[in-house]
């Protein structure tokens, strides 16, 4: 009986290690910037200007033992009307899900399959791509604020935080709360202000799963 | 908000198995079944017997997705293997690589950015569902498949068969899907997957050989 308390006391133990470890690992850390000056102009941001861009695209991710993964193709298109459109399919051509921004940035589920359709996820997505593609109105592209190293702009809830690199490129880029803690971490190549990356992984810290995607030539 | 999103995506992930098991079986049924009798009394007895003497097929496909509204193509070559019993092989080899392999109730997955997936579809009441109709490709009894309504129409040079889904859950996806047969060589050269979108699905098959050796080694799930 004293053996079996034991036992069951060192896998309650073990449990809570696990859980522990497991937090920790999904944990994105902070990050350390400066107090950062106000905007100047040396220092903006762009919006996405390629016309087409084509990612294989995977998403992994768990919960407890529990795993899975997806993969398709990741359509990235700027219209004629200046909207934007980013469709997710399976490599087989199903879609999972197709979202338009307008010309005002204004965000939109054109479709998207049932199982997907949680504003949870809907939310972290549309967020992710604003940041990737930089689909931000104009009033939030006047506040930004830069030391050279970074620049930094305030999103609805949160901050977007891009590294700068000499001669106009960007390379990793962050959200943070407001203790700039990571949320999302984009570890992308390096890529040119107006442009996307070739390949990138996006790392949802507290949701526990990433996106990966890497450009696709034709 | 964790939870949510995994559980919508785990979810997503068995949805997403059931579903392209789905595609897969008319890939298959198509493949297989190179000969066709416009007579739907007799098509289920044509079939069964076609099946019996078929015992491989490999071909080149070319896949186009055409989507409408974006004005967009997206085209995938690779190379479809099939062998009695059970085994299915889908190669994608440009411009991504995308491999699925199916060997009696196991499907394994492998995608561009290398992830396996394996997975063995007796362990769910849905990808159970999926193994049966998997069967029915196999054995011809797919053309009795309740998923659908079919219609048939020909020309000189081929036969086409209109399907139409019938349940719920395929009528969330296609409008319809249309397969095209050579009438002289009796292979499958085109399907077409009318999405509910609009969008469009064409695959292209040629090159297609049937009863040659094929390697057992291709539908390894290691």
């Amino acid at each position: 009986m004293i053996n079996y308390l034991k036992l069951n006391k060192l896998l309650y133990i073990l449990a809570f290690l696990w859980v522990i470890g497991s937090l920790m690992s999904c944990a994105g850390g902070r990050l350390k910037i400066n107090n950062l000056s106000s905007f100047t102009a040396q220092h903006s941001i762009q919006r996405n200007e390629l016309e087409k861009v084509i990612y294989t695209c995977q998403i992994n991710g768990g919960y407890l033992w529990k795993k899975y993964s997806l993969s398709g193709l990741l359509l990235i298109k700027k219209m004629d009307d200046e909207s934007s459109r980013v469709v997710f399919q399976n490599e087989m051509g199903m879609t999972f899900f197709d979202f338009e921004w307008d010309s005002l940035h204004q965000f939109k589920v054109l479709s998207i399959i049932d199982k997907m359709n949680h504003e949870a996820l809907i939310k972290t997505l549309k967020k992710d791509f604003e940041v990737l593609l930089r689909l931000y109105p104009a009033i939030q592209l006047e506040n930004l604020k830069s030391d050279g190293s970074y620049i930094m702009l305030n999103l609805p809830k949160g901050k977007a935080v891009y590294t700068l690199l000499p001669q106009n490129y960007l390379q990793n880029v962050f959200i943070v709360d407001d203790a700039n803690k990571k949320i999302v971490s984009f570890l992308a190549t390096p890529f040119q202000n107006n442009s996307v990356p070739s390949s990138m992984t996006i790392q949802h810290h507290k949701a526990n799963f990433d996106i990966h995607l890497k450009q696709l030539h034709q | 908000m964790t939870l949510l999103i995994f559980l919508t995506l785990h979810f997503i992930d068995i949805e997403y198995i059931m579903k392209y098991g789905l595609g897969l079986c008319l890939v298959v049924k198509m493949m297989l079944s190179n000969s066709f009798d416009m007579h739907a009394q007799n098509l289920n007895e044509v079939f069964a017997q076609q099946m019996h003497k078929t015992t491989s097929v490999t071909s080149q496909f070319k896949q186009t997705k055409n989507m409408k509204l974006l004005k967009e193509k997206i085209t995938s070559t690779g190379i479809f293997y099939y062998k009695k019993d059970n085994k299915v092989r889908i190669e994608y080899q440009h411009p991504y690589n995308y491999l699925v392999v199916l060997n009696n109730g196991q499907m394994y997955i492998k995608d561009n950015f290398g992830k396996v997936n394996q997975i063995n579809t007796k362990n769910s009441q849905l990808l159970k569902a999926v193994n049966s109709i998997m069967i029915d490709c196999m054995n011809g009894n797919i053309l009795n498949n309740k998923e659908f309504n079919a219609s048939t129409t020909q020309t000189d040079k081929q036969y086409l068969v209109h399907l139409v889904p019938v349940s719920a859950e395929m009528k969330k996806m296609y409008n319809n899907i249309d397969v095209v047969f050579d009438k002289k060589a009796l292979h499958v050269v085109q399907v077409k997957m009318a999405e509910i979108s609009g969008d469009e699905t064409l695959m292209e098959y040629f090159d297609t050989k049937t009863n040659t050796a094929v390697d057992d080694k291709l539908f390894k799930i290691k």
